[in-house]
């Protein structure tokens, strides 16, 4: 007679705890799944919206409204964003963020009569050159953010706005 | 700046650059006005968060001041600007409605009145809607602007 290694009533134990363990895994696993999923999604970077034509843009600076959808977590929601856009004498695109870095009110062109042809904070009375650098001996510290942006098809399309160093 | 923890710690910080306060005024009711109060309440939030978006950092925007309509709203309010003037924070205290309710007794309040009446957005396209509203708070702005200049002069 072989040696006997196993009992019935443990082969019967092992079965039953290993099927009844995978079928509990095949359940659980796709709510965890679920439940941590906005976790595990990469953070893309955000993706470009298109703003106008081209040929709204001219040479002076001209502000343009977009909304974009910006994730918190779990919760998804549209939010109203500005730029700045103009065309620099080399043909480029400016597109800038209009948040001034002081303090984060929305920079205006050409409203300061002192000062034309430059933005302007009307909250700290901060103000940059046309090309976003910030003048010394004003409130704010760096110049304007600048919008990551493409051109295609006519329309002008923007990404997010990424800061730069400081003048 | 919004009533938000993130940019408390920020007025904490630079407390001294924020001395004006814009407090929205909206209606609660549950009987005839319900649908009135809630077109006004939206209309307002529309209003004052396109402002606070532009004046982020001179401007703070109060959580609503909700009220019942003849529940002694009038006392309530004042007390609560007596308590906001006496915070020592704000030079500057702003107070937008769509009601008509607070037209009347507009110089009793310490603080400025704006009483935008409400137009029926819901049945705008998203669009028009911003125009809109882009339009309705320019001319609030140069009230704003302007009364920061005299405190400059003065």
């Amino acid at each position: 007679m072989s040696k006997e290694d196993i009992s019935r009533r443990q082969f019967l134990n092992y079965t039953l705890t290993g099927v009844g363990g995978f079928m509990a895994a095949g359940m659980l696993m796709p709510m965890v799944r679920f439940a941590l999923d906005p976790i595990l999604k990469e953070g893309t970077d955000q993706e470009l919206v298109a703003v106008t034509s081209m040929d709204e843009i001219g040479n002076e600076p001209k502000r343009f409204d977009f909304k974009i959808k910006q994730k918190d977590g779990w919760y998804e929601s549209d939010v109203t964003q500005s730029a700045w856009v103009y065309k620099a004498k080399n043909g480029d695109i400016i597109a800038l963020s209009p948040i001034c870095k002081h303090l984060g009110c929305t920079v205006d062109w050409n409203t300061d009569p002192s000062h034309p042809n430059q933005f302007f904070c009307p909250c700290h009375l901060g103000r940059y050159t046309k090309d976003g650098t910030n003048v010394k001996g004003t409130a704010p510290l760096a110049p304007l953010d600048v919008y990551d942006s493409q051109v295609k098809d006519g329309k002008l399309y923007l990404g997010k706005a990424k800061p730069r160093k400081g003048a | 700046m919004k009533w938000k923890t993130q940019d408390a710690d920020v007025f904490l910080k630079s407390g001294e650059y924020v001395d004006s306060i814009l407090i929205p005024l909206t209606p609660v009711s549950f009987s005839h006005e319900f649908k009135s109060s809630v077109t006004m309440s939206e209309y307002t939030e529309l209003l004052t968060s396109e402002i606070e978006r532009q004046l982020h950092g001179r401007l703070f925007l109060s959580p609503n001041f909700t009220y019942v309509k003849n529940e002694g709203a009038l006392e309530r309010l004042t007390s609560f600007l007596e308590h906001v003037k006496n915070s020592g924070h704000f030079k500057h205290i702003f107070l937008m409605t769509s009601d008509v309710y607070w037209k009347e007794f507009e110089q009793q309040l310490s603080g400025q009145l704006f009483w935008v009446p409400a137009l029926p957005l819901e049945t705008m396209d998203e669009k028009y809607k911003l125009e809109v509203i882009k339009e309705q708070v320019k001319p609030l702005f140069q009230l704003i602007f302007n009364d920061w200049q005299r405190s400059i002069n003065s």
